[in-house]
């Protein structure tokens, strides 16, 4: 009996143990993403094929897409509760009344939503259909090395969804030419546009008796000394914890002086030489300008981000150099009395056409593996008809890329792009196509130098050093 | 011995799980380590030692094995003292202790974003804790940008020393209160006062509970990364602060910049195993000494 006793509990201690380690292995092995999914069942039949409507030129609008149920799961960069999740969900409850064959499951992953795409592509489970993000990390995540989304020129030559003209030909010229030379095709479709600006409180501007805003350098500076003496506010807003808003500064400084493509072109200058250009030293020195003239708001060096784009929208500080996306961040923390307006990057040194000016897209992309490619397209088309587009960027401060659409809200940013000669990425594209150099070598410095750490020569001589390292590390 | 190779038995099925969820990942890890992969793709480009070469020249790395010495050695320092300090005072009868036990605690329980929130707000230059309270008391001249570049790391070793003083006095408390008083009630009779007790008594006591608790800060040092991480932005933080761990973490998955260099940052991994390895293996070496039992 006692030796039975024993045996028990060395086989219950062992089970104990046994269960703990399961289930601590099981926690560790959490498998797919928990964020919340919305999806709902339909019913119903019948049809019409996307073809067999463009072919009789009758819109899909009041037309179901799927001759047999289908599901698409659609994998969004949106996080729960942003205004963008919530439009996406209210344009997947419209489109599938209208298409009960077509149940869409969105699956709201964040801003790293391209790593979960990968994993997942790489993992072999549950693959998206439809995803969506900037175009600058899709094209990164999904199109650098290897064409993971589908070429979408054919899709693109079908009906809008409630117009008879092909949907290419409802977008405001350029924006899907943007990446198209680049990438041999259109494999993204975008929902709006932002770009950076100079943002200010109009208000202000007129207390402080700034009647003009700037559009060149020297004319900038003269803004920043008059705001500076006004004792109002400090001149400039920012967030020097960013390495992006760190970027905005020199970025734009070198596409002025020097023209779009020439930073990247530097990154990729295995000698180093690039950086040689006086260009480079001239746009440091102007960042140099700005702190020793104390126009970046006082201890700035120490705000963690959303600090400085708060003490912009509390009035602390008068101008801050941002994308477009600000109109959103800050939508419901403005008083009452801020005007908010923005102007564009000026010349500098005579040099640098002023509408050239950033286009920074995000939108959809469909996975080149997606078994109902043409169903996601449709959607896509619902979601880009002109009324779509308009609830879309009356949510903040996007630009609508849909031709006859105006945003209720900041139309000036719609005004300033219409005006756009020439055009460029943001970051001059370094993010997409050179995105191990801006995380090691180029945010680092450029952090240094916006921070005050490193004189504009310093800059030049690490940039260089970097560069070179970078690539003789290859 | 039939008795010892019928418990054996019960150990297979513990020992399959470990070496399935544990030993398999970091032999696994050390595999890819030789390789140029993305970690998303079947393209595996055997690289030799090239990826290690390459770290050894990478200057982001230098910097992450630099600050993760500072989180070491500095943060171990002051989290020890610090520990030691509220060993001191809980041995030396204080009232409600187990009140002040759980306060000091407390920051090992409260949600890690949590933490970081609040210490953002200590640091805000404008209306954060310390510059409101300088300023309050007519000390503007020491206000500072507590998380510029150039004492960001500072900044977030006094924040981390914070959260960790708790979990290690807890630790050593539990050593000190098995040692029995008439140790002190002794040394009390010969005119020891109560720091010669710490120091004479209780140091030399817990010194088994301290090799542990040393072991497991060397670990979490290295393995630093959610604070770190969290702290400063949306984005990522600034480099400044970087661990080996959040480089890592950066290079395989990024967050908004795509970089997916598995292999790249499974050499890495293996080099801080190594340190891990090194430092356990040189503090037990320290610590070694005869079993004192009572």
């Amino acid at each position: 009996m006692a030796r039975v006793d024993k045996i028990m509990k060395v086989l219950l201690s062992v089970s104990v143990v046994l269960a703990l380690v399961l289930s601590l292995s099981l926690a560790g092995c959490k498998g797919t993403e928990t964020t919340a999914t919305t999806a709902a069942e339909t019913t119903a039949s019948a049809t019409t094929a996307v073809e067999e409507t463009a072919a009789a030129g009758e819109t899909t609008a009041a037309e179901e897409i799927a001759s047999e149920p289908v599901t698409i799961e659609f994998w969004s960069c949106r996080n729960i509760g942003e205004p963008m999740q919530v439009l996406d969900d209210q344009f997947i409850s419209e489109y599938m009344a209208e298409n009960p064959n077509v149940t869409i499951n969105a699956t709201y992953l964040g801003r790293d939503s391209m790593t979960k795409i990968r994993t997942a592509l790489a993992g072999g489970g549950t693959i998206p259909d439809l995803v969506d993000h900037s175009f600058t990390e899709q094209v990164g995540a999904l199109l650098k090395d290897e064409k993971l989304l589908l070429n979408l020129n054919d899709l693109m030559q079908t009906n809008a969804y409630d117009q008879d003209v092909p949907f290419k030909d409802t977008f405001n010229p350029g924006t899907i030419e943007l990446w198209t030379e680049k990438l041999g095709g259109t494999y993204m479709i975008p929902y709006y546009m932002y770009t950076s600006l100079w943002w200010y409180d109009q208000a202000l501007f007129d207390q402080i008796g700034i009647t003009e805003v700037p559009t060149t350098w020297d004319a900038f500076l003269n803004v920043c000394q008059t705001i500076k003496d006004s004792g109002k506010a400090a001149p400039i807003a920012i967030d020097p914890g960013e390495g992006d808003y760190c970027s905005f500064y020199f970025y734009w400084l070198t596409t002025r002086l020097l023209g779009n493509g020439k930073l990247l072109a530097a990154t990729m200058d295995e000698t180093g030489a690039s950086w040689d250009d006086p260009g480079f030293l001239n746009a440091a020195q102007k960042i140099r300008e700005l702190i020793d003239k104390e126009y970046f708001i006082k201890d700035y060096q120490g705000y963690v981000w959303p600090a400085g784009q708060i003490d912009w929208a509390t009035g602390k500080s008068a101008m801050l150099l941002m994308g477009s996306w600000i109109g959103v961040e800050i939508r419901d923390n403005l008083p009452e009395t801020f005007k908010v307006a923005a102007f564009q990057f000026p010349t500098v040194d005579g040099k640098g056409n002023i509408n050239n000016n950033e286009l920074h897209e995000t939108g959809f992309g469909i996975l080149k593996d997606s078994p109902h490619p043409e169903v996601a397209f449709d959607f896509i088309k619902y979601c880009l008809t002109a009324a779509g587009e308009r609830r879309i960027c009356d949510l903040g401060a996007a630009s609508p890329v849909i031709k006859g659409v105006t945003s209720a809200n900041y139309q000036f940013i719609t005004d300033i792009l219409a005006k756009t000669e020439e055009s460029h990425m943001p970051h001059d594209n370094m993010q997409a196509e050179n995105p191990e150099f801006w995380t090691q070598v180029y945010v680092p410095n450029v952090m240094g130098l916006v921070n005050g750490e490193l004189m504009p020569d310093e800059f030049i001589t690490k940039m260089k050093e970097g560069t070179v390292s970078f690539w003789a590390n290859k | 011995m039939r008795k010892k190779i019928s418990i054996l038995w019960f150990l297979v099925p513990v020992t399959i799980l470990y070496l399935g969820f544990f030993m398999y990942p970091v032999i696994n890890s050390i595999f890819v380590s030789f390789f140029n992969w993305s970690g998303f793709s079947s393209n595996m480009v055997f690289e030799g030692i090239g990826n290690y070469r390459e770290l050894f020249n990478d200057p982001l790395f230098q910097l992450t094995m630099k600050n993760t010495a500072i989180y070491m050695f500095f943060g171990g320092i002051l989290t020890f003292i610090l520990a030691l300090i509220f060993v001191f005072i809980f041995n030396n009868g204080i009232r409600f202790k187990k009140f002040f036990r759980a306060v000091i605690f407390l920051p090992n329980i409260i949600a890690l974003i949590a933490l970081v929130t609040i210490w953002n707000f200590i640091y805000n230059p404008n209306f954060g804790l310390i510059n409101g309270i300088l300023r309050a008391i007519g000390l503007d001249i020491l206000t500072r940008p507590w998380t510029a570049p150039n004492r960001a790391i500072w900044a977030v070793l006094v924040a981390t020393v914070w959260i960790h003083a708790g979990f290690y006095t807890i630790i050593l408390l539990s050593g000190a209160e098995k040692i029995p008083p008439y140790y002190y009630e002794a040394s009390g009779l010969d005119g020891a006062n109560r720091y010669q007790k710490f120091f004479k008594i209780t140091m030399p006591l817990i010194w088994e509970e301290l090799r542990i608790a040393v072991t497991l800060w060397l670990i979490t040092s290295v393995k630093m990364f959610e604070f770190i991480y969290a702290f400063g932005s949306s984005g990522y933080p600034s480099e400044k602060i970087w661990t080996g761990t959040v480089y890592m973490y950066i290079l395989s998955f990024g967050k908004r910049t795509v970089i997916y260099r598995l292999g790249y940052a499974s050499a890495l991994a293996v080099i801080l195993l190594i340190i891990i390895m090194i430092t356990t293996a040189v503090t037990s070496r320290i610590f070694r000494r005869q079993a004192i039992e009572y």
